[in-house]
């Protein structure tokens, strides 16, 4: 299989998914298959951590974009953190991606959750 | 090194030939980076005549030529498809849903990514010639 998909749970409606290998027209319907089983959940926060992501192309971005629209219709977000270089290289070609999302590491990525989270907390309070 | 593949219009067809290609551009000794790059612009063009080159749903034959050598990667694409020239194709805003649908990142992907690139109908058949410095 040339793209291995890994759930991880951490904070409360957050999901990760950590994927390793290729994003491309091979392998991008079994993202979307596995962002649908993930969107059938409580889900607000989906977080596709890139950092085994060594090649994306096209199909790939469309995986991600799709996610991204998905989350928006539910006032949710899709986070990408830890790209690599030559996968930063696509989404500044095309800008598909909502480079607002795009978080170069996991403590970064952590800080604005946390942040999230204080809001969250505040506002039902 | 000169080495030439076909391959049919199904998409499930893409991936042993974009494995076939790593290989050789591996074997020729190309830098990882570019050998990514590469790819990436093969999967591209192919996918696209495959999603949007035919009109009818009969079996296609396409031709991916490659050529190494002078400092260069030469990559030619030969499809019997609709006339279509997508180093003509406008630059497009991702963020059109009629772009997206019609593979217009995919284009704008290829043409970012190459250095020099010429298309020509030859008789009845696209050739899209790609060339990419190696070194």
């Amino acid at each position: 299989v040339s793209l291995k998909i890994q759930l991880r749970q951490g904070r409360p409606l957050t999901q990760t998914l950590a994927l390793v290998g290729r994003l491309d027209t091979e392998t991008a319907p079994s993202l979307d298959a596995e962002v649908e089983r993930v969107l059938a959940t409580q889900v607000k926060v989906i977080v596709f951590d890139l950092s085994g992501v060594n090649y994306i192309s096209s199909a790939g971005l469309g995986a991600l974009f799709r996610a991204q629209k998905a989350m928006k219709a539910r006032s949710g977000e899709a986070l990408l953190v830890n790209p690599q270089p030559q996968v930063q290289k696509v989404f500044d070609i095309v800008k598909a991606v909502d480079v607002k999302a795009v978080f170069r590491d996991l403590a970064v990525l952590d800080e604005y959750l946390d942040e999230m989270q204080r809001r969250v907390t505040r506002g039902s309070q | 090194v000169t080495e030439t593949r076909t391959l049919g219009n199904s998409l499930a067809e893409l991936p042993p030939i974009l494995g076939w290609l790593e290989a050789v551009l591996r074997g020729a000794g190309v830098a990882a980076a570019i050998v990514g790059e590469l790819r990436l612009i093969a999967e591209e063009g192919l996918s696209n005549v495959i999603r949007h080159g035919y009109a009818d749903s009969t079996r296609h034959s396409i031709e991916v030529t490659l050529k190494i050598g002078g400092g260069e990667v030469l990559l030619v694409l030969r499809d019997d498809g609709q006339p279509f020239n997508p180093l003509a194709a406008p630059a497009q805003d991702p963020h059109n849903p009629i772009v997206e649908r019609a593979g217009g990142w995919g284009i704008h992907l290829l043409q970012s990514l190459v250095d020099r690139a010429d298309y020509r109908r030859e008789g009845n058949a696209n050739v899209l010639y790609l060339i990419k410095r190696s070194e």
